[in-house]
């Protein structure tokens, strides 16, 4: 292949199918960020996608306009308040922590700590119960006597 | 022919349930014991009505009766044989019925197995079971039926929904309900013997294989559920934290509670009305699941105004149930008040209580992530999402904490241990863990709840170990036995310790492989033509071709792609892109390489103009750990089943 002329070689190439001829894609640098973006916004018809994971036409579309605003060099927070202007609170797939939603987010650890507490105060009862001495109750003369000749009878 | 038959049959069921319900009560009244026999005859009678009527409607399936309207609705002539005989849980009304003739299964084993072993909680378990039947029933013949006639049947049907034809879609299902199902059995009893005032831990022991073998199947049901999503929906993930999803994930979690809290119970006589609780929760929690999923209403409000009167009568029957259970709850709890006792807050005890607070906590949390969305709606005009980003911010550091107990769980002692010995069996597990910990970020791991999660799978590991290692080598200094033999001596003898020891087991090796799957997945979008390459790790992919290929309802677009990695063999992937005949929506078929190291998942995209297509590319780290780890977590239950009851005599 040395003696080739420079020509041949380019032309030979270009008859060549297929993997010679092969390029290496690699993603659009913006990618990451519309991926960032599209990750958190809720497809609009979906029971529960992300425009990112979902295969509906409308999310198709949204990931599109993300995809232009991104090229066009909108920030992130541009892109998000754009379509919260159009879909409100339901757009976020991450509520927001603002007025109701505060409860949310703070519930669970709330009631963790509820419950975590009242599991020590009621320990402490427990145990106090459990460190007792427990004293022996004192029987009835008859209940003993009557005690005492079971446990003969059961000997025999 | 095969629906009447169906259709009479169930008719028939319904009012032998109704029996059922009924019959113990005049036998208990007026001291007649026929009447209990006939209530457990009812149960067998029922479990052999509904099997007629399942298999008549699969029959009706079978032989393509589009006068059947369900099955015009989720079949079609070209649908496969295996899809056929299984889309009678394709739909709501099926699925419904489905669930009846399990219960009906397992209820007659349960009249079976415990009539002679429980004399005296049987007629109230069977009378439960029969308000349940009842119940289930009459939602199935007149407000669900899969029985009616259309007047004018259309020559072919509308398909199975493309989603479910997948053996993933068949089996889920089926071992999902055997989960919630299962668990009616464990409820019957715990009201029965609130019933007849002997709440003591009799109950607990006659229904520890039961709550054993939901919770197994339950595992299996949601597993199932997840892997068919990862390989089916094709968006590189198999949990969305998705409705659905969270509503078969609440019993779980309370079942497992309730499995480490009953041990208490066993061995110590306390805490029987929280375990009575906590059945009756998951229980509930499981009907919630079937009710909800399949009735449409956690998706949106406005589902439910389009059946009101199926969304009526399933609100009344949960609320009744739920004021039944609860209400004679609280009527018996002056019998069931008890003084428990507990040494240290460093004790077994103790801990499994801990246990509890975090199992509970993390279900309220589904639990409110879930309904939330509906009561802001239901309030106030707004409309919010409770998305994956809340739950994984939320939910995760909760399990976190449970992963830490986890490492107590087998060297901390029953009833009192001191601080000293406490070092002594922690010190070691715990500077490893926190090792690793600190290690984690330094090889990659940086993200904190990546970190913790690492450090603890070390120092839950290590415990067991530890225990583990310890038990063996008493048992061969005592029986002069090998190790291997010790070993086996050790896991065989103690099935139920074991068993939960697998469990942790396998639970490790899900969180390794949630950590890997979760945090470290990439991603890639680019388009590709006829001889294109990409990298991404370490491999090389190249699009060779775009062939067009087609099945019996379907065809698809594939292409064929070569996957390179140094020392390897070269690997061909072949992702479709299909549209099935009797849908437009076209599906994506992921083709993915899985491996121990990582799955590298191929998902074809829209085609964009001459030759170039679009893919999305994943390599998901560890994700094939998930699925192996809830293998051991099964394998580990069954297990801990074949225990018999010597262990609990011994504990007396």
């Amino acid at each position: 292949m040395r003696h080739f002329p420079p020509l041949l070689l380019l032309a030979w190439l270009l008859a060549m199918p297929g993997p010679a001829l092969a390029e290496l894609r690699g993603e659009d640098p913006t990618e990451a960020m519309v991926r960032h973006i599209a990750k958190d916004l809720r497809c609009a018809v979906c029971q529960n996608q992300s425009v990112y994971e979902s295969n509906s036409d409308l999310a198709k579309d949204m990931l599109n306009v993300i995809r232009a605003k991104v090229a066009a060099g909108e920030q992130e927070t541009a892109i998000r308040d754009y379509f919260f202007q159009r879909y409100g609170d339901y757009i976020y797939l991450e509520p927001t922590t603002q007025g109701m939603n505060t409860l949310l987010w703070s519930a669970p650890f709330i009631g963790l700590g509820i419950g975590g507490l009242a599991l020590w105060l009621a320990m402490r009862q427990w145990r106090k119960r459990a460190n007792e001495n427990v004293k022996p109750v004192p029987t009835h003369a008859a209940m003993q006597e009557r005690i005492q000749k079971e446990l003969d009878q059961l000997r025999m | 022919m095969w629906i009447e038959i169906a259709h009479f049959s169930t008719l028939i069921a319904l009012m032998l349930a109704g029996l059922m319900l009924i019959a113990p009560w005049i036998g208990l009244r007026w001291q007649r014991m026929v009447w209990i026999r006939v209530a457990r005859q009812a149960a067998f009678m029922i479990c052999a009505l509904l099997t007629l009527a399942s298999a008549g409607l699969i029959a009706s399936f079978l032989k393509h009766d589009f006068s059947v309207q369900y099955v015009a609705e989720h079949a079609s002539l070209k649908l496969p044989v295996f899809y056929l005989a299984t889309a009678m849980w394709g739909g709501h009304e099926g699925s419904l019925l489905l669930w009846a003739w399990m219960l009906s299964l397992f209820v007659a084993i349960a009249a079976w197995k415990h009539w002679n072993t429980h004399p005296v909680s049987m007629p109230w378990v069977l009378s439960i079971n029969g308000g349940l039947l009842l119940g289930f029933l009459l939602l199935v013949v007149f407000l669900s039926s899969p029985f009616e006639r259309l007047l004018s049947p259309p020559p072919d049907g509308r398909d199975l929904n493309p989603l479910l034809q997948d053996p993933g879609m068949v089996f889920h299902p089926p071992f999902l309900y055997m989960g919630y199902v299962g668990f009616a059995i464990p409820y019957a009893f715990a009201m029965a013997a609130l019933i007849t005032s002997q709440g003591d831990s009799e109950w607990i022991l006659a229904t520890r294989r039961w709550t054993l073998f939901s919770w197994a199947m339950l595992t299996i049901g949601i597993v199932f559920g997840a892997y068919w999503a990862y390989y089916e929906l094709g968006w590189g993930g198999y949990w969305a934290w998705d409705p659905v999803e969270n509503a078969s994930f609440m019993p779980w979690l309370t079942g497992l509670a309730f499995l480490h809290s009953v041990m208490v119970q066993e061995r110590r006589r306390m805490f029987k009305t929280w375990n009575l609780f906590l059945i009756i929760t998951t229980f509930a929690l499981s009907l919630l699941g079937t009710f909800l999923v399949r009735s449409g209403v956690l998706s949106s409000v406005h589902a439910f105004a389009t059946d009101p009167g199926r969304g009526v009568y399933i609100l009344m029957f949960m609320s009744a149930l739920l004021l039944f259970s609860f209400g004679l709850l609280t009527a018996k709890s002056d019998q069931l008040r008890e003084t428990p006792k507990l040494e240290s807050p460093w004790s077994k005890e103790f801990s499994f209580l801990i246990n509890n607070l975090f199992l509970v906590a993390g279900a309220c949390t589904v639990l409110l992530g879930t309904l939330y969305p509906l009561a802001v709606e239901t309030l106030s005009t707004a409309k919010v999402s409770v998305g994956a980003p809340y739950y994984n911010k939320v939910f995760i550091p909760i399990m976190l904490g449970m992963l830490a107990l986890m490492g107590l769980g087998p060297l901390i002692p029953w009833q009192r241990a001191s601080l000293a010995k406490l070092r002594q069996e922690f010190l070691p597990a715990g500077i490893i863990g926190l090792i690793g910990m600190l290690v984690a970020p330094l090889v990659g791991v940086t993200h904190p709840s990546g970190a913790i999660a690492t450090g603890l799978i070390l120092f839950v590991g290590a415990t067991h170990l530890k225990d583990l290692l310890r038990n063996i080598k008493t048992r061969m200094s005592r029986e002069s036995l090998s190790a291997p033999g010790a070993f086996l001596r050790l896991v065989t003898r103690n099935k139920r310790r074991y068993g939960g020891m697998l469990v942790h087991l396998g639970t490790l090796v899900m969180v390794a492989g949630f950590v890997g799957s979760g945090l470290f997945q990439e991603e890639r979008d680019l388009f590709l033509a006829k001889g294109d390459s990409m990298r991404i790790g370490s491999w090389s992919l190249t699009l060779e071709s775009m062939d067009k290929t087609a099945r019996r309802n379907w065809q698809a677009d594939e292409a064929v792609i070569r996957a390179e990695r140094p020392g390897e063999a070269t690997l061909m992937l072949r992702p479709q892109k299909r549209v099935y005949s009797e849908h437009s929506q076209p599906t994506t078929e992921a083709a993915i390489h899985s491996s121990w190291r990582e799955d590298l998942y191929v998902v074809l995209g829209d085609g964009v103009k001459d030759g170039v297509w679009a893919f999305r590319i994943y390599r998901t780290p560890l994700v094939s750990w998930i699925w192996i780890g809830s293998g051991i977590m099964v394998v580990g239950v069954f297990w801990a089943m074949l225990q018999g009851r010597r262990l609990q005599r011994r504990a007396d």
